[in-house]
């Protein structure tokens, strides 16, 4: 029976190889080059004090690639449910195969179980492989801790990952099952996995672990523990990002700055701190906003979760995505014993 | 000795669809057995409950005395092959005997190699690449080298051409020659049954319509040419299973004795076709099912 | 080694075909003693029937008195029924041409004659 499920998935085994060990290159190379290329510029701003600055470029130059990678990788798992997972059952199905197969003199439950083992441990060592690259790939941009928290970056990194392929892999074989026909069940498998895959850390995560909400007037005190200001909606949305916000924690939600009475402070009505951007000698300091709102008694919020939270959160995202995984496997052996094919 | 196929009210439903409707069959070893039926007659749901393909709605069946597909022992008694022949079409022959080892522990792989050898098949040809009979006959060759104490094919020979399909036939009665192997083979075209069955079962309307070794129901039935006259008029012990009038002939197919006691008719004895097709035609047709002379006489 | 073919539309069950035509064999001088019919896997290798068809018409032949099976060997024939044999029957001839001078006397047709001759043998051939 190995030899059999090794056989069936022997092209689409070499092909992942070849692309893993392609992928690999290229982040072991330019992450080399990355990393020797921060050292060079760390010797080059301590000696000139301009490392702020030096941390901004360097930033701006290669977190778009990092973003890149994120996200080939945050959609490889629903890649992986559909080219390995769908086809899995749904292609023996559809030849009429299933019938030699499940004559041979190993019983089905067996069939499934090596079938797989063979392609999801494929499966998740590929996307383990190439999520462990990449999160040491990212390290040198790591400046701040919060980052980790990002939807896409930590369904990307550590845990998660792993448990995120092993779903997508099991759902792809449930639904090629369910649908009988390979090509309609990869559709509808990479739809579902992706929703998954994007539902889970966007709506769920923030409730899994309790959040704290503080809630402080915005005046010059705050000031120099602003570290963003941000404009929506042409001016009609105000968020300040940064005060009582601890280092590294995960900002669940920020709600645009309110008065007194509970209305959205704007540009239009505010607009006298706001003047000041359109002076022509250039954007004020950012402490500017905070010292002139405070005459209004405008106030904001911050919901944020620790930077401690981050493995258990890692954990139970995955363990939910294990979960989805081991019911989605349920679901194909009883089926199996069904017989109603 | 065990039945190799016992079924009891075997009924098999799709929905509101009715695949099989109480099904009794008792099918003693040894036979080439012949499932003939039109399409849609429940040939091939049977075939799949029998090797476990399938469950049953309601009802039993036992195939070598267990319940079908019930472990790795059992499956390895039962060799299958499906409607089409289905094989791998990306692995090459020689992968599927290699699959056929690897996964069937009474695996003759010198029988594997003699017929691929016999058969003139390329081992390194892709099965996808091979002709419609090489293909069945490597099914054929699979379902074989297993050692199975029974073989079911399910129309292994509808889409041969004529050659192909003499070819298939013969290796396969090599192979019950060799190995006694009993066999269940289903088909819509009497001639290639008549050669090689000697046991019978018609299905039609999803209903066993009867069922027999071949040599009973060819000396049981016969055709009866008379004046006109009604159904009860012919003798005790005959069943009429059709009957045609003309305004002076009557032409009665009956089943009884061998040997008919002679009257005033003239008695033939009928072909295996032309008795399948007055089962079928009965059954497609109950409206005409004239009455029984001896309704008590056992089928 | 004698070759055997089926004829599925000659209303003679098949054993019975093989049976009639190692007589032939037989008649014509193709098969004498101790010549060995051809294994029931040979048969059917060559022709698609049923083995135990096969076996049914060895073990007939066996019953007839011109075949002898040995077990792990094979089947045998045990005598030779050569052309000689024909003329060995005179009398048996005479005795027919006699009676059909009486069935045509008697004011059977031809086609009567071969319908009667036709219904007897099958007849007489099933009580074997």
């Amino acid at each position: 029976m190995i030899w059999l499920a090794l056989r069936q998935f022997r092209t689409q085994g070499l092909a992942a190889l070849a692309l893993v060990v392609a992928a690999s290159a290229y982040l072991l190379v330019t992450g080399l080059n990355l990393r020797s290329e921060y050292a060079a510029d760390q010797v080059l701003c301590t000696a000139k004090n301009t490392c702020d600055a030096m941390m901004s470029d360097f930033h701006r130059a290669h977190v778009p690639t990092l973003d890149l990678i994120h996200l080939i990788l945050f959609v490889t798992p629903a890649l992986i449910g559909l080219f390995w997972g769908a086809p899995l059952i749904a292609r023996e199905l559809e030849t009429g195969t299933y019938q030699l197969a499940w004559n041979q003199s190993v019983t089905r439950a067996r069939w499934l179980t090596v079938k797989l083992l063979v392609v999801g441990s494929a499966a998740i060592l590929a996307v383990g492989l190439l999520s462990m690259l990449a999160t040491w790939w990212g390290r040198p941009l790591e400046f701040d801790a919060s980052d980790r928290f990002g939807v896409v970056a930590f369904t990307t990194r550590d845990l998660v990952p792993f448990a995120s392929a092993a779903f997508a892999i099991t759902l792809g074989i449930a639904i090629g099952a369910l649908m009988r026909r390979s090509v309609p069940a990869m559709a509808v498998t990479f739809a579902v996995a992706l929703f998954v895959q994007i539902f889970v850390p966007t709506v769920l995560r923030p409730h899994l672990l309790p959040s704290t909400t503080v809630t402080y007037a915005v005046n010059e005190q705050i000031a120099d523990q602003v570290h963003g200001i941000e404009l929506r909606n042409g001016g009609s949305e105000i968020f300040i990002v940064g005060p009582f916000l601890p280092k590294g924690a995960w900002v669940v939600s920020v709600p645009p700055v309110t008065d007194a009475s509970g209305q959205n402070v704007s540009v239009n009505t505010h607009p006298d701190c706001f003047a000041a951007e359109n002076k022509p000698a250039g954007p004020a300091p950012i402490s500017d906003l905070p010292t002139c709102l405070g005459q209004y008694h405008v106030n904001s919020s911050v919901t944020f979760q620790p930077a401690s939270h981050y493995w258990p959160l890692q954990w139970m995202q995955s363990a939910i995505y294990l979960a989805l995984a081991a019911l989605v496997t349920g679901w194909c052996f009883w089926w199996l014993q069904r017989r109603r094919v | 000795m065990t039945a190799v196929l016992q079924a009891e009210s075997l009924t098999k439903n799709y929905g509101r669809r009715r695949a099989l409707v109480d099904c009794t069959l008792a099918i003693p070893p040894g036979h080439v057995v012949g499932l003939v039926g039109p399409n849609g007659a429940g040939k091939s749901t049977l075939l799949k409950i029998a090797c476990g393909m399938l469950a049953p709605s309601t009802g039993t069946i036992e195939v070598l005395g267990d319940r079908p597909a019930t472990g790795p022992a059992q499956l390895a008694r039962v060799g299958y092959v499906a409607q089409d022949t289905p094989t791998y079409s990306n692995l090459s022959v020689a992968d599927h005997l290699t699959i056929g080892a690897a996964m069937n522990p009474r695996w003759d792989a010198t029988l594997a190699k003699e017929r691929v050898d016999q058969l003139d098949l390329d081992p390194k040809q892709k099965a996808g690449k091979l002709s419609g009979g090489q293909r069945a006959q490597l099914a054929l060759t699979m379902a074989v080298a297993k050692r199975p104490e029974l073989l079911i094919l399910d129309e292994p020979v509808a889409s041969l051409d004529p050659l192909a399909r003499r070819s298939f036939l013969r290796h396969l009665m090599e192979s019950v020659a060799d190995n006694d192997t009993s066999v269940i083979l289903s088909s819509h075209v009497m001639s290639d049954l008549e050669r090689v069955c000697d046991y019978l079962v018609v299905l039609e309307s999803s209903r066993v319509q009867l069922a027999g070794e071949t040599e009973d129901l060819l000396a049981q039935h016969h055709r009866i040419v008379c004046t006109r006259r009604n159904a009860e008029d012919l003798p005790q012990g005959l069943e009429v299973i059709s009957a045609e009038h003309t305004d002076r002939q009557s032409t009665f197919i009956v089943r009884g004795e061998p040997r008919l006691r002679p009257g005033d008719w003239s008695a033939e004895p009928l072909a295996l076709e032309d008795i399948v097709l007055t089962y079928m035609e009965r059954a497609a047709d109950p409206g005409r099912r004239p009455t029984s002379a001896d309704p008590e006489v056992g089928r | 080694m004698i070759e055997f073919h089926l004829d599925p539309h000659s209303g003679l069950a098949p054993y019975l075909q093989i049976v009639r035509q190692v007589r032939q064999a037989l008649l014509l001088g193709l098969l004498s003693q101790g010549d060995q019919l051809p294994t029931v896997k040979d048969v059917v290798a060559k022709v698609a029937i049923n083995p135990n068809t096969v076996s049914k018409a060895y073990r007939e032949l066996e019953h007839l008195g011109l075949a002898a099976a040995k077990p792990g060997v094979g089947t045998f024939i045990t005598q030779s029924l050569g052309q000689a044999s024909l003329a060995d029957h005179g009398p048996l001839q005479a005795a027919l041409r006699d009676w059909l001078e009486g069935a045509r006397a008697a004011g059977l047709t031809e086609p009567g004659i071969e319908a009667m001759f036709h219904n007897t043998f099958s007849e007489n051939s099933e009580e074997e």
